[in-house]
C-alpha cells in the first residue's frame, strides 16, 4: 500500500509541476478577472462621442420638435449611469434640416446631398419623416404603406440597432400624440398611454418555512446555464488529471523506467498509483476552479443554486468518470509506442467522453426529459450527466440515481479491470503501438 | 555454495523467433557474473526473465530461492540499458523514489554517501535532463543499487562512460560483492569481463556456448594463440602451413594454429618472412574467443 502511494505522490508532482497544469490553473483567476475586467472594460469603451443625426420632417406637425424633446430626456437620462455617474451611452443630437419641395426629383437630390455629408461623417446618418404618416388612410393597410407613409433611415453601415428602434418607438408614440391631440387634451392621453408592463418570474416554490416564494430570477439563470458549466468543467478536470497520467506511462515505456518500476511494484499497484495521482492531480485542479467559480458566480449574485449538497454529488461522480477515464488513458498510454500512437487509440475514448456535450441541448431543456434520461444510462455519460440533472431543482429522482451510480460503478470495475490487463501486457512492450484489435484480444485472453 | 539464480532449460519464444534455447545457468551466490554475446543474441531477454517480467515458455527460473511469478521484488534490483530515469525529475528526488519503491523509505543519508562517492554531489538538485550520459548512467548505477537489493542486474553498465567514470562504478560493483550482493551483468567489453568476472556466460543466437571462470574457457581452447612482432618490409603472413587465421592488430598479430601444430615450426616460417621481434604462445583472449563464435566467416570454416 505504501508503495502505491509513492507511485500516486511522484505522479502527482510530475503533473502539478507539469506547464501544462500550471498553465491551465493561471487560466482560471485570468479567465475570472478577465470575464469581469472586460465587462468593465466594454462599459468603458462603450462608444460615447455624441451623435449627431440628420432629421428631415416632411409633416407639417412638428414632430421633428417632438422627436428633439425625446432625445433631451434621453440625454439626460440615460447617458449617464446613475449609481456611478459615468457615462455609459452616446448623446444624441437631432438636427433639423428643412425638406425640399415635395416632389420625387426635389426629395432624391436632397436625399443625395444629405447623404453626402453623412459620408463626410457631419452625420451618423438620415431620419426622414414621410408626410404621409399621419394620413389614417394610407397607413391603416400595412402592405400599402410606402415611403411617403413611413420613416426612412439611411446610415452608411445597417448597425445603428439602438438608434433606430429608439426612433421608432419615440416617433410613433410622438405620432400617436398628434393624432389624439387633435381631440384630447395632453393629460388625457398621458393618462390613456400609461403601459402596463409584462414581467417574467421563475416559478413559486414552497420554502421551508412553508411561505410561498418566487424563485430569484438570477438563480433561475444560473440553473439554467449551470448544467453546461459542471459537465464542461467535469470534462476539464478529468482532462487534465487522465493527460499527463497516460503521457508519463508512455515516458516510462520509451525510457525502459518501466521495466524498472515492475521490479519494483506489481503492474496492479503501478496502475493503482497512478490512478491515485489522477484524482489527487484533479482534485487540485477541482478545488481551485471550483472556489474560483464560486467567487464568480457570487459576484454576479447567482451562486444560489451551487449547494453543498450538489458539491458533494460532484466530487463523488468526478472520481468515478476519473477511474472510468483515468484507467482508460493509462491503458492507452501502456499500449502505445510513442505519443503519436496515442492519438489514434484516444479516439474512440475522446468520442465517449465527448458525448454529454451532445445531449446538452435537450438536457437544458428538460432536465427530466425522455431524452435526458436515456443519455444519462449510457455509463460513460452517466458522472456527467446526473451531475448536470442534479444542479436543476428538483433533481434527478433518487431510483436514477441509484440506477445510475450501480451501473458507473459496474462500468469502472469493468474499465480498470481491462485496463489492468492492458496495462500489464502493453508496459512491457517496445516498438510500435498496439491495434485496436490487439487491445480488445489483450482484454479478453489477458 | 548457495545458488543466487538457478536456470533450468529455459526457452523464451518471441512468435516464431526463439530469443532464449534450452538454456540451463546457475549462478552461485556473492558472484559477479558477466553475460557476453552479440547483439540481439539474448542477453537482455535472459536478463528480463531472471527478473521476471519475461517468463519462459519452457523451463524453471529460481531468483534467490524461489519460483515466482511476480516481477516486484524488493531484493533484485534491475539496471536497464541506458536510460531508465526520469527526465524532468531532480537527481535527489528520482534516487528517492527509487529506494521507497523497493520499500526502503530512510534513504536520505544512503543517497548522500552514494553521491558522493559517485562524485555527483554537486549534481543532486539538478534535473537528470541536465546530465551527460555518463553522469546520468551514474545515477541509474545508484537508484539500482540504493536499497541494497541482494541480486543486482545491470544491463551495459559500462557503456558510454569514460575511463575514468568506469573505474569509479568497477570500483562500487567490486563493493557491492565485498558487501554479499551477487551481481550479474551484461556488456560488450571483452577488457572489463576478463578482469572482473568471477564467472562468464555467452549467449549466441540464444543458446549457451560458453559458461565458467576464465581461466576454464581459455582452457578448454588450449594455448592455441601465437602473438608476434615482425619486422621489415612488406612482410606477408598468408599461407604459413598450421595457421588458421590471423588477426591483424597493426603493430602486432596474432596466429592461431591448428591442434598438433607445432609453434617452433612456425617460428622457423616467420623467421623466413621478416625479423621476429617478439613470439609468445598463450591462451586465446575472452575478445578472440568471442569473435572465433560469433563472427560469421569463422563459422563457415569450422
Amino acid at each position: 500500500m505504501r508503495k502505491i502511494l509513492v507511485i500516486a505522490r511522484r505522479d502527482y508532482r510530475a503533473s502539478v509541476r507539469s506547464k501544462g497544469f500550471i498553465v491551465s490553473l493561471v487560466l482560471m483567476p485570468v479567465m475570472m478577472t478577465a470575464s469581469i475586467g472586460v465587462q468593465a472594460l466594454f462599459q468603458k469603451l462603450e462608444d460615447t462621442k455624441e451623435k449627431k443625426y440628420a432629421v428631415v420632417d416632411r409633416t407639417d406637425r412638428k414632430l421633428v420638435e417632438y422627436l428633439q424633446d425625446s432625445a433631451k430626456i434621453y440625454n439626460e437620462r440615460m447617458v449617464f449611469d446613475p449609481k456611478t455617474n459615468k457615462q455609459i451611452a452616446s448623446t444624441i443630437i437631432l438636427e433639423r434640416i428643412t425638406p425640399s419641395a415635395n416632389t420625387p426629383e426635389a426629395i432624391a437630390e436632397q436625399r443625395y446631398e444629405l447623404s453626402q455629408r453623412v459620408e463626410k461623417d457631419e452625420f451618423e446618418g438620415i431620419l426622414e419623416i414621410g408626410p404621409g404618416v399621419m394620413n389614417l388612410k394610407e397607413t391603416l393597410n400595412p402592405e400599402k404603406i410606402d415611403d411617403a407613409a413611413s420613416i426612412r433611415f439611411q446610415a452608411k453601415k445597417p448597425t445603428q440597432r439602438q438608434f433606430m428602434s429608439w426612433a421608432e418607438k419615440m416617433l410613433n408614440v410622438g405620432i400617436q400624440v398628434k393624432r389624439f391631440q387633435e381631440r384630447l387634451t395632453p393629460e388625457e392621453i398621458a393618462s390613456l398611454n400609461i403601459q402596463v408592463p409584462l414581467k417574467y418570474k421563475a416559478l413559486t416554490q414552497q420554502g421551508a418555512d412553508g411561505t410561498f416564494q418566487d424563485t430569484a430570477t438570477g438563480q433561475q439563470i444560473a440553473t439554467f446555464i449551470l448544467p453546461g458549466v459542471l459537465i464542461g468543467l467535469m470534462f476539464m478536470i478529468v482532462m487534465v488529471g487522465a493527460t499527463p497520467a497516460m503521457q508519463g506511462i508512455v515516458e516510462e515505456k520509451s525510457q525502459r523506467i518501466a521495466e524498472v518500476l515492475l521490479g519494483s511494484v506489481s503492474p496492479f499497484e503501478l496502475m493503482a498509483g497512478k490512478l491515485l495521482g489522477v484524482i489527487g492531480v484533479s482534485m487540485t485542479m477541482a478545488i481551485v476552479y471550483m472556489t474560483g467559480g464560486y467567487l464568480v458566480a457570487d459576484y454576479y449574485g447567482v451562486s444560489g443554486g451551487l449547494t453543498p449538497m450538489l458539491l458533494v454529488w460532484f466530487v463523488a461522480f468526478m472520481v468515478l468518470a476519473l477511474l472510468i477515464f483515468g484507467s482508460l488513458f493509462i491503458a492507452v498510454g501502456a499500449a502505445s509506442g510513442d505519443i503519436k500512437d496515442t492519438q489514434t487509440l484516444l479516439m474512440p475514448i475522446m468520442i465517449l467522453a465527448c458525448l454529454p456535450f451532445f445531449a446538452l441541448g435537450p438536457i437544458m431543456q428538460d432536465p427530466n426529459g425522455k431524452i435526458a434520461v436515456i443519455c444519462s444510462f449510457f455509463p460513460f455519460a452517466t458522472p456527467m450527466l446526473l451531475v448536470a440533472r442534479q444542479s436543476v431543482p428538483p433533481g434527478v429522482p433518487i431510483w436514477q440515481l441509484i440506477s445510475g451510480i450501480a451501473l458507473v460503478l459496474a462500468t469502472t470495475v469493468f474499465c480498470v479491470w481491462a485496463a489492468g490487463r492492458i496495462f500489464r501486457i502493453g508496459i512491457l512492450m517496445q516498438g510500435k503501438g498496439a491495434k485496436m484489435s490487439d487491445l480488445i484480444q489483450w482484454v479478453i485472453k489477458g | 555454495m548457495s545458488v543466487a539464480v538457478e536456470i533450468e532449460n529455459v526457452t523464451k519464444k518471441f512468435g516464431n523467433f526463439t530469443a532464449v534455447d534450452d538454456l540451463s545457468l546457475h549462478v552461485p551466490t556473492n558472484t559477479i557474473y558477466g553475460f557476453i554475446g552479440p547483439n540481439g543474441s539474448g542477453k537482455t531477454t535472459t536478463l528480463r526473465m531472471i527478473m521476471r517480467i519475461f517468463f519462459p515458455n519452457s523451463g524453471h527460473i529460481r531468483v534467490l530461492g524461489e519460483e515466482s511469478w511476480k516481477a516486484a521484488s524488493d531484493r533484485v534490483a534491475y539496471l536497464p540499458e541506458e536510460r531508465g530515469l526520469y527526465k524532468t525529475m531532480k537527481v535527489r528526488e528520482v534516487l528517492r523514489f527509487y529506494s521507497e519503491l523497493k520499500g526502503n523509505f530512510d534513504c536520505k543519508g544512503a543517497i548522500a554517501e552514494w553521491l558522493e562517492k559517485m562524485d555527483l554531489s554537486a549534481w543532486a538538485d539538478k534535473k537528470v535532463e541536465a546530465l551527460s550520459k555518463g553522469m546520468s548512467q551514474k545515477v541509474q548505477f545508484i537508484a539500482t543499487v540504493i536499497a541494497k537489493p541482494s541480486l543486482v542486474l545491470l544491463d551495459e553498465p559500462f557503456s558510454g562512460l569514460d575511463p575514468v567514470n568506469a573505474e569509479v562504478l568497477r570500483e562500487a560493483i567490486l563493493t557491492l560483492k565485498k558487501n554479499g550482493t551477487t551481481v550479474i551483468f551484461s556488456t560488450h567489453d571483452m577488457g572489463v569481463a576478463e578482469r572482473m568476472c568471477d564467472f562468464i556466460f555467452m549467449i549466441y543466437k540464444g543458446k549457451k556456448v560458453l559458461d565458467g571462470t576464465l581461466e576454464s574457457i581459455q582452457n578448454s581452447y588450449g594455448e592455441d594463440t601465437l602473438r608476434v612482432k615482425i619486422e621489415g618490409d612488406n612482410v606477408r603472413l598468408d599461407s604459413i602451413p598450421g595457421v588458421e587465421n590471423i588477426t591483424d592488430f597493426g603493430k602486432m598479430q596474432e596466429l592461431r594454429i591448428a591442434r598438433g601444430v607445432d609453434p617452433q615450426a612456425v617460428l622457423v616460417e616467420l623467421m623466413k618472412r621478416g625479423r621476429v621481434r617478439h613470439f609468445e604462445q598463450s591462451q586465446p583472449s575472452l575478445q578472440d574467443i568471442f569473435v572465433r563464435i560469433a563472427s560469421p566467416t569463422v563459422e563457415t570454416h569450422q
